[in-house]
């Protein structure tokens, strides 16, 4: 057996320094450099993202990608029609109406979808381009037309992480089109779970975010596509019963999202 | 041989942005087992770097992990032959395996198996690179 040199002091460090970049970036002492080092990251991680979506054995054909846009914009209009149609008898029977919210979107590049293997299996996390400088916050809903695509998890100078509504970290209140409401989870597929058992949701029916605001005006609006019911799971000797819910978005295609910003 | 292993450290920064099988960790063993040289560390800590930033998690995390993984793989080779494909396969699946596990990845046997055959292909053009006359097992 041959001696080698000592590596202990070279590893003592390493993680020395790992240690304290660590440190620093959990009190935020390290944001300058982040933010800097982000900036040449963000720019391979797009490149590479780019290069790996436009191969031909992983990214759809560009009719079928088409059908799904027109699909997607179907969606938005039958929503506001249904949330004209709502606005419009409230207006009839008490002339109220709900103010819209105080928030804006922006437009964020889709730079990496860490997922197992893009155009293989779905991805459940996007990062984005935009940041706390941005005016991102965790949080924050990510759309795409009027369907949700996720909520902010993490944020750094530059960059956030989107946690997608497949995600099994992934929870908020919703209401089917008849307005039942459940808990959309994500266990094995996209579920809306704790439907109360005398609420009637049937197959087909859409699925939309019931609301979840805080008071910084952050959080998942009211109104958002998340899917459609495509089971119902009705146990009479259960307390609620379940619908799993299928995106009409296709996350694999996906280059460009909205976030929801406060405008606080 | 130091362009191979520039142009494979390349090519892991690159997909590691569109993947999360950890390619990261298969090159590490794959040069610790080949190069068997300290600078390994500073690698192990600039890999780490690179996926703490693109997944926007705290610095320093995976910095840490791969250091103790590569000092792992130092102490192990002072005792054993390790410059073999089964100890590289063995090793990258171990250390995949945690990675995965540590940061609450899906599929993550399926993941290490990808990329412990990758790191197989890593060792092997190394290997090759460094003696191509010897054999590798």
């Amino acid at each position: 057996m041959k001696r080698r040199g000592s590596f202990w002091p070279v590893f003592l460090i390493v993680v020395f320094l790992c240690i304290l970049i660590s440190a620093l970036s959990v009190s935020g002492k390290l944001n300058f450099l982040s933010s800097f080092l982000e900036k040449g990251v963000s720019g391979v991680q797009s490149v590479s993202f780019r290069v790996f979506q436009r191969l031909p054995f992983m990214s759809e054909p560009a009719k079928l990608k088409k059908l799904e846009e027109t699909n997607l914009d179907l969606l938005s209009q039958i929503v506001s029609v249904e949330k004209l149609k709502k606005e419009n008898a409230a207006l009839s029977d008490q002339f109220q109406t709900s103010y819209p919210q105080s928030m804006q979107l922006l437009r964020a590049d889709i730079i990496g979808a860490p997922d197992f293997i893009s155009g293989v299996s779905v991805p459940d996390v996007f990062i984005l381009n935009k940041g706390a400088k941005d005016n991102v916050r965790q949080g924050c809903a990510v759309i795409i037309k009027d369907n949700l695509v996720g909520v902010i998890s993490n944020v750094s100078d530059n960059l956030s992480k989107v946690s997608l509504v497949n995600n099994s970290s992934v929870s908020f209140t919703a209401k089917t089109q008849n307005g039942a409401v459940g808990v959309i989870k994500n266990t094995d597929a996209l579920t809306l779970d704790n439907i109360l058992l005398s609420e009637d949701i049937r197959i087909g029916e859409l699925v939309l975010t019931k609301g979840d605001i805080d008071s910084d005006g952050i959080g998942i609006p009211q109104d958002l596509v998340v899917g459609k019911i495509i089971s119902v799971e009705k146990n009479p000797s259960s307390l609620f019963q379940r619908a799993k819910v299928e995106s009409f978005v296709n996350f694999g295609n996906l280059f460009t999202v909205f976030v929801y910003i406060s405008n606080k | 041989m130091i362009y191979i292993f520039l142009i494979l450290t390349f090519l892991t920064i690159f997909v590691s942005a569109v993947t999360t099988i950890p390619f990261s960790v298969g090159l590490l063993v794959a040069t610790t087992v080949i190069f068997k040289k300290s600078w390994v560390f500073f690698l192990a800590f600039g890999l780490g770097l690179f996926l703490d930033l693109i997944m926007v998690r705290i610095l320093g995390y995976s910095s840490l992990m791969f250091t103790i993984f590569a000092l792992i793989l130092f102490l192990y080779e002072r005792k054993f032959e390790t410059r073999n494909a089964i100890f590289v396969f063995i090793a990258s699946f171990l250390g995949s395996l945690v990675y995965l596990r540590v940061f609450d990845y899906q599929q993550i046997f399926l993941q290490s198996l990808i990329n412990s055959l990758f790191a197989i292909i890593f060792f092997k053009l190394l290997w090759l690179k460094s003696d191509p006359h010897s054999e590798t097992t």
